[in-house]
């Protein structure tokens, strides 16, 4: 059985644009069917899964993700016509009535959450549509988390700023049953709160949270603690209460939280979008932060206490926040703590396959695998790419794989930076080794030398380190053979290594980690071992292959124009090296 | 106490979401002032209380309709879906 999964909701934007253009200009990424993605499994098992941000290159991209889809079915060989079933990320057909008090509300769901809406989209490029299937989005993101959980008996978390109707879901998991046992609506969404915060300190709304996160770890929590405490009440049996979510009257103020946003700028006293960033601004995110792990903790606690569970699976956006879900795994509250490689919406496309998937008894279960479904790149396309850009790129091949990161290694340790680009792209929002740009973490100046010069964002935002999990307990608090393939797990840098590590060290000692084994991700493996042989540490500074503002490269055209526009050494790409030629050969190679 | 303590379940928590101490069966929609702004708190109410296989669009939920009208119209929906079921199979 072939199922094809889709994250997206039909021309939201549009609508949102055409109905409210002022609502829109200040805070254009207050909505839902962001992150569009697609993915395929046949016979239980992921066949190819990509964000369409990838192929039209914006940046959490609202589109419907048709080129998402018509890369998924390639991957296959498939048409559309073969698929058995698509299943969808929401379900807002079951809410209809939600929308019935207005005609703005009623046409918004007509035109843009309706099943029919849906179809269309797909009609429309398609022709014949199969069976659609719509499935509940927390139900989506838990089954995306469960695609690469080990299994046992555990708690389930999704939370995010807002499903269909509700923020926060809780699941036992058990016996491969998924029981639902908690669930918080909207009005006490913490995601949401979060991200209006956000909105508030001048950063984009539903992307730019992990910003507001770094920046706490500057900040005193103090100064405004007691508005985050009254804005956020925890109540007994793990309730939350957050009144300034139940303030907006209207529907566009539904749709916008505009009066929410009003009284957080009213409590806190100060325009946040004002430039430069100054101690207000940490102070705010350092309380935002804590509050919004106080919550956590206070949920986690009753259903862990609730329940008996030792595990813990996490999905949705919230469990992004790192440094909250790494405190969660040092309060001993767990045993283990497992939180998806896709997060965020985009994992909805194959979190939503997955669960009709399962209900037809065809379980996804692939824990540990790494989520290479992209595209790969070839060399023949590698070349295109380097000769349409005539000037001054050359390319040489290796004999082998290996070959390539034998030298990508030695790059590396001379203090250079590199990108590696090879093999199927990573689902999800990290660069796992596959879309990466790597550097020394040892390096004191290479933090700010690739913040500032190289993907120009922020001096404060911190880098992470990959590490053979063999080897990751050394540098890091961790246990032996603990594993965090997917660089979600926030750990504490040892002692001795901090001063060493300086590239990869956020200013509380910490690390969001991506422990590297030779099992699921061999070549890289194969690069941390050889770079330990040159300077004695398994450890490389992992980041993204993006400038700032855009997303990870995709194709070989993507990825030898940003090498272009970056200030790096070398690009790796399909067993080849892409390199510029050296100032003097280009002099004298000028015509006279 | 009632009968069905589903019914209980949903009078106590309806009592909660409106913020008022109304335990009545017979209380209204409008009696608790439940507006269109609830209306989605109220949904996540009922499909904790009965699970998703109710369809709530089916569900009269107009002011003047009271917490046992509203119970009884969700059992009747299942039970006649669970009488379906049984059809097929």
């Amino acid at each position: 059985m072939r199922i094809l999964g889709i994250s997206a909701l039909a021309g939201v934007e549009a609508f949102l644009r055409e109905h409210f253009p002022v609502e829109m200009a200040q805070q254009p990424r207050v909505m839902q069917g962001m992150d569009a993605a697609a993915a395929l499994i046949g016979d239980g098992q992921v066949v190819a899964a990509a964000s369409q941000e990838r192929f039209d290159r914006i940046k959490k991209s609202p589109a419907f993700p048709f080129q998402a889809i018509d890369y998924c079915l390639a991957a296959d060989g498939l048409g559309f016509d073969q698929i058995d079933a698509v299943c969808f990320n929401f379900d807002f057909g079951r809410y209809k009535r939600v929308y019935d008090g207005h005609d703005i509300a009623q046409s918004y769901w007509r035109r843009c959450l309706s099943p029919a809406a849906i179809r269309e989209r797909l009609a429309s490029r398609y022709g014949r549509v199969p069976p659609v299937q719509h499935i509940q989005h927390h139900t989506s993101h838990i089954h995306a988390a469960l695609a690469s959980f080990r299994g046992g008996r555990a708690l389930g978390i999704v939370m995010d700023a807002a499903g269909e109707i509700d923020a926060t879901t809780v699941y036992l998991l058990e016996d491969g049953g998924v029981q639902r046992i908690g669930r918080y609506p909207i009005v006490q969404s913490l995601g949401l709160c979060y991200s209006l915060v956000t909105h508030f300190l001048g950063y984009a709304f539903n992307e730019d949270e992990y910003k507001v996160m770094a920046l706490a770890s500057f900040g005193d929590p103090a100064r405004y603690a007691k508005f985050f405490e009254n804005a956020i009440h925890l109540q007994p049996g793990g309730k939350i209460e957050i009144p300034l979510l139940s303030v907006n009257r209207t529907f566009a103020d539904r749709l916008f939280f505009s009066e929410s946003l009003h009284r957080i700028r009213e409590g806190l006293g100060f325009d946040g979008t004002q430039r430069p960033i100054d101690d207000r601004h940490r102070d705010v995110s350092a309380a935002l932060q804590r509050r919004f792990t106080q919550a956590l903790f206070h949920i986690c606690r009753h259903f862990a206490e609730e329940t008996h569970a030792r595990e813990l699976i996490l999905s949705g956006g919230c469990a992004e926040n790192c440094a909250a879900i790494g405190e969660l795994r040092t309060s001993g509250l767990f045993d283990h703590i497992h939180v998806a490689y896709a997060s965020g919406d985009e994992g909805t496309a194959l979190g939503a396959a997955a669960a009709y998937s399962a209900a037809h008894g065809k379980p996804i279960l692939m824990p540990d695998r790494m989520p290479f479904f992209g595209p790969a790149p070839r060399l023949d396309s590698v070349r295109t790419a380097v000769a349409r850009q005539a000037d001054g790129l050359r390319i040489e091949t290796f004999a082998s794989t290996e070959q390539m990161l034998d030298e990508a290694a030695a790059e590396v340790a001379q203090k250079k930076i590199i990108a590696l680009c090879d093999g199927r792209m990573e689902f999800g929002a990290r660069a796992l080794g596959n879309r990466s740009l790597l550097a020394l973490p040892s390096d004191p100046a290479m933090k700010d030398r690739i913040n500032l010069a190289i993907k120009k964002r922020q001096s404060y935002r911190p880098f992470a380190p990959a590490v053979t999990v063999e080897d990751a307990h050394h540098y890091f608090y961790l246990a032996p053979g603990e594993s965090y393939p997917y660089m979600t797990m926030l750990t504490r840098v040892r002692e001795d290594f901090v001063q060493k590590l300086p590239a990869i060290v956020h200013v509380d000692k910490t690390a969001r980690v991506q422990t590297v084994s030779r099992t699921n991700n061999p070549m890289f493996h194969y690069f941390l071992t050889r770079l330990k042989m040159q300077t004695g540490m398994p450890i490389v500074l992992n980041t993204s292959y993006n400038v700032n503002h855009q997303p990870i490269v995709c194709s070989e055209e993507d990825a030898v124009e940003t090498f272009r526009f970056m200030d790096i050494n070398s690009l790796y790409i399909a067993q080849s090296r892409v390199y510029r030629v050296p100032a003097d050969e280009v002099e004298q190679n000028r015509p006279s | 106490m009632h009968t069905d303590p589903r019914l209980q379940r949903l009078v106590d928590a309806t009592s909660e979401l409106a913020a008022t101490r109304i335990s009545d069966v017979a209380a209204t929609i409008g009696d608790l002032g439940l507006d269109s702004q609830s209306l989605a708190e109220f949904l996540v109410v009922c499909e904790d209380i009965y699970g998703d296989a109710v369809d709530m669009n089916e569900v009269n939920l107009d002011y003047e309709v009271s917490l046992n009208e509203i119970h009884l119209q969700i059992v009747r929906q299942l039970d006649q879906a669970g009488a379906e079921h049984r059809s097929r199979n």
